[in-house]
């Protein structure tokens, strides 16, 4: 079954009233599910409803819908035998007489009073709350149940933050006045069908020009639709004709200053109300919103070129060699990318005697040293600098180095720099013949 | 719809990802590790942004520049005519074998630089500018893709920061940025997109977006957690422990009890506060932890003929009579045993602003009836709402990469309330239904449209006025 949007809100509020106060729902698979929607709201929507379905939310705000919508046919049968009885007491069956008065005052100024009081009502009162938000409030206490009474709850925060209750209580009751003066004016025009009606004038306050006044200030809008006036007479019954233009004169007073006004603003409300719902739009910086907006605002990461099988991998040239400290001893030294300043560094104060090769870091650097190792045909330890990332540049110059020269590494710079033990890690995997020192070579 | 698309590259080990992980705001994004050779794939990120995606690719780590430098040259040799054809020479590398052997890693990252319309180029700025950094830049410059280059690490002691931007300025990389991943700074990420706004003219639509986005979802961010804290203030400001009895000595033992009980509700929703705020702020749940919230002080809400109390209904009482002596001393009497002594000092702040006659009826009923109300104390409400705009303050300054667990201090004594604050506690307590926290009585929780705009005011104030430390 489809829902409507104001559903779809209601149920995402109860997700959210849930979260916000009791933490959040182990959601991954409503995540995944929801990630497929592009649309963040949309995605919203799928995520509540996975949710809703795996905590019985659904089933709680289904029973909260049959509460509602049998509130609201209580109010139509309510609205419905009240004008029948409205239209009854005034037009009783035995006495045939109508006091004409009485109807005006029945009919229109009591519907004109309580509209002025719902304009005053609805006007005077700026702040947030109102007759809406208690009679929302106090209609949560129907509920029975923990997640009907969230539910409920959340009905309300919806209700209260798309500022519907005044547009929807203002439509309820103009359409309750609708329905009262519908079928109140369906039963006298039977009524007046069926039975021989006599309608009096006089009053015990009024004397006959101040209803001769009154007359003439209703007939402005019957006169525009061409309806004959009452003759108004304290003293002489009307004729049959004259109480037949009375009636229709009283239905068209009816239909014109009580149905239409309500009418007007039944439709008036009703549309206001249909304006904010559609109008609805998640507010993202609400508690439970935030965070998932947060989420959605980046995608998950996807791979999308792997890594091949097989990235090459630096393997010594020699593996006969034994990687023992004790019989190296080095006949030259280089330092690998230290800086220039390094061959004064006193750790390295012992290798004086040994001649120094130079700080390697260029590719003519490389080929110099390889050049002359080769040559030489010496044993040279290399001290490198532990603060650098080990990588596969330096470690495959090392094995460069090994091929044309016995080849140790000292860490000696730094020796307790967590990077120092990556680099004895990388060295001794890859280069297994060559020994790390981290004090010289002693 | 307008996309963009911007590899990120670098030596290996540099925290390519770490910069990533932070601008996408996502912890989980790739993988971290202090060795090198972390990333191997090319891993795609998005962000989102009205009818525009910015693609991030975080690359694998260059590794061998000197190398790779040395066999396109070679490579030039055989081909001359790609000498001024940066993009024909690296395409004549990918095809060629050892783009699938000795450099397939570096392949990737040309391949990929290849495929996107700029690169964010991170250097680690604790190194020194070396050769092969100089050589990797002259291998990515011939993709004739704007770089821009990110300065890594830049919070971290000794850096070669100066060093970096002469050698980048040295090869006409004129514009950088510092951009610590770990923490950093305020301006960082936008200084990014606006130097790359600079650097492709043509792309100026989306990152205009980007940025407009990024602003707003800052200033969204602030409103959001402020509405995460409003929340939990009101949960707590209003919540209502009812108590039987009078606050003597006689009922230490069951008021003790009752304190607990408050504490913990208090303690609990401001956990879940926190992890609320760590979500939005997309932190994993253990980033950030606070101390055990020093929440020693209960109150009474038991005098209803107090001074505060009547002058809510503008009943005009002497400033003598005013200063709740009377509750500092219920507060001494219900801290026995517990208390740190701070009883007197808060009788002044009693009263709960009973803006209606609904709540005072129901307080005569329960004074009859021989109730009492326990509530939060005004100084606790301040001292959490402290703790959690500290908590702000670190999680907008702290990168996605980081991976330690910072810790929040406690220090009641370290923070003053603003006096709108305190008045808009007292207001929250009138209302007992604002509270969530009532667990006995859920059908009076009510979050009505008053409750709503309450909230929407004290996040306003939060938002605006930060509760400063001494």
């Amino acid at each position: 079954m489809n829902k409507t949007k104001f559903e779809s809100f209601w149920l995402t509020e109860i997700i959210r009233h849930q979260e916000a106060h009791l933490g959040p729902f182990a959601d991954s698979a409503a995540m995944r599910r929801a990630s497929s929607e592009s649309n963040l709201t949309k995605r919203l929507f799928i995520r509540t409803e996975v949710l809703a379905g795996e905590h019985d939310f659904k089933e709680a705000q289904l029973s909260c819908q049959r509460l509602l919508k049998l509130g609201q046919l209580g109010l139509i049968v309510v609205a419905i035998l009240s004008g029948i009885g409205l239209a009854l007491n005034l037009s009783p069956q035995t006495i045939r007489t109508i006091s004409i008065i009485e109807a005006l005052i029945a009919i229109i100024v009591v519907n004109g009073l309580l509209i002025l009081l719902w304009a005053v009502s609805v006007n005077i009162r700026q702040k947030p709350g109102g007759i809406g938000a208690l009679l929302g409030h106090y209609s949560s206490y129907l509920a029975r149940g923990k997640n009907r009474l969230n539910a409920m709850q959340a009905f309300n925060s919806v209700a209260a933050r798309g500022h519907l209750f005044k547009p929807a209580l203002s439509a309820l009751t103009h359409g309750f006045w609708l329905l009262l003066l519908g079928s109140a004016f369906i039963t006298l025009t039977f009524r007046f069908i069926g039975y021989d009606y006599q309608f009096i004038w006089q009053t015990t306050l009024l004397s006959e020009a101040n209803v001769e006044q009154l007359v003439r200030i209703l007939h402005i809008v019957p006169g525009l639709l061409s309806i004959e006036p009452p003759m108004v007479s304290f003293a002489e019954p009307a004729s049959f004709s004259g109480e037949r233009q009375t009636a229709l004169w009283l239905l068209t007073c009816m239909l014109c200053y009580a149905i239409l006004p309500r009418l007007v603003l039944f439709i008036t409300c009703e549309a206001l109300r249909r304006y904010r719902l559609k109008h609805l739009s998640v507010d993202w910086n609400l508690p439970g919103f935030s965070e998932l907006y947060s989420i959605w605002r980046t995608s998950t990461s996807a791979v999308t070129d792997p890594a091949p099988d097989n990235i090459e991998v630096i393997r010594s040239g020699l593996t006969t060699q034994p990687n023992t400290k004790t019989q190296f001893q080095p006949e030259a030294w280089f330092t690998l990318e230290c800086g220039e300043q390094m061959p004064t560094h006193p750790a390295l104060q012992d290798l004086s005697s040994c001649p120094y090769l130079g700080d390697i870091g260029t590719r003519e650097q490389r080929v110099n040293l390889l050049q002359t190792l080769q040559e030489e045909s010496v044993s040279v330890l290399a001290v490198i600098n532990p603060e650098l990332s080990v990588d596969r540049g330096s470690l495959r110059f090392l094995a460069e180095v090994e091929r044309v020269a016995q080849l140790a590494v000292s860490v000696v710079l730094k020796p307790d720099h967590p990077r120092a033990s990556t680099w004895k890690q990388q060295i001794s995997e890859r280069l297994p013949a060559v020994p790390v020192y981290e004090n010289l070579y002693e | 719809m307008s996309n963009l698309k911007l590899a990120v590259v670098g030596h290996t080990n540099v925290g390519k990802t770490s910069v990533l992980r932070t601008l996408l705001r996502d912890p989980e994004f790739g993988d971290v590790d202090t060795n090198p050779s972390t990333t191997r794939n090319v891993i795609e990120g998005q962000i989102n942004v009205q009818q525009d995606t910015l693609y991030f690719y975080d690359t694998p780590g260059l590794e061998d520049g000197i190398g790779l430098y040395e066999y396109l040259l070679q490579l030039q040799q055989y081909a001359p005519a790609q000498r001024h054809d940066g993009p024909a020479l690296l395409q004549a590398f990918l095809q060629s074998s050892e783009a699938e052997a000795g450099f397939a890693q570096e392949a990737k990252v040309l391949r990929q630089l290849l495929q996107c319309d700029a690169a964010l180029y991170v250097v680690d700025v604790r190194d020194p500018v070396l050769p092969k950094f100089q050589d990797e830049l002259a291998i990515l410059s011939k993709a004739a893709r704007p770089i821009l280059p990110i300065l890594n690490f830049t919070a971290s002691p000794a850096p070669y920061t100066s060093a970096w931007q002469q050698a980048l300025g040295n090869v006409n990389l004129h514009a950088w940025v510092e951009f610590d991943s770990v923490s950093p700074q305020q301006e960082g990420e936008l200084t990014i997109y606006q130097h790359l706004r600079t650097l492709m003219p043509n792309k100026q639509s989306p990152i205009n977006t980007l940025l407009t986005e990024i602003t707003k979802r800052r200033q969204g961010l602030e409103q959001s957690a402020s509405h995460l804290i409003a929340e939990l203030l009101v949960d707590c400001a209003a919540l209502r422990i009812r108590v039987e009895g009078e606050p003597t000595a006689d009922h230490t033992q069951s008021l003790q009890q009752s304190v607990q009980d408050l504490q913990m509700l208090v303690r609990q929703r401001e956990q879940r506060c926190l992890e609320s705020l760590l979500r939005l702020y997309r932190f994993h749940a253990g980033s950030v932890s606070f101390d055990s919230l020093a929440m020693t002080q209960g109150r009474w809400e038991n005098d209803l003929f107090h001074p505060q109390s009547l002058r809510q209904f503008g009943i005009k009482t002497g400033k003598a009579a005013a200063t709740g002596a009377a509750a500092g001393a219920g507060v001494d009497i219900l801290m026995l045993g517990t208390t740190l002594g701070a009883g007197t000092a808060i009788g002044a702040m009693l009263g709960g602003a009973w803006q209606s006659w609904q709540s005072y009826g129901r307080r005569i009923k329960d004074r009859i009836r021989g109730y009492h109300d326990l509530t939060i104390e005004s100084s606790v409400l301040a001292l959490m709402c402290a703790r959690q705009q500290q908590l702000i303050q670190i999680l907008s300054h702290r990168g996605h990469a980081a991976t330690h667990m910072q810790t929040i201090p406690v220090n009641p004594s370290a923070y003053i309330p603003t006096p709108t604050l305190i008045a808009l506690f007292e207001e929250a307590r009138a209302y007992p239904q604002w509270s969530a926290l009532v667990s006995e009585d859920i059908a009076q929780y009510n979050d009505n449209e008053t409750r709503q705009h309450f909230i929407k005011k004290l996040s306003g104030e939060l938002t605006t006025h930060r509760i400063a430390a001494k």
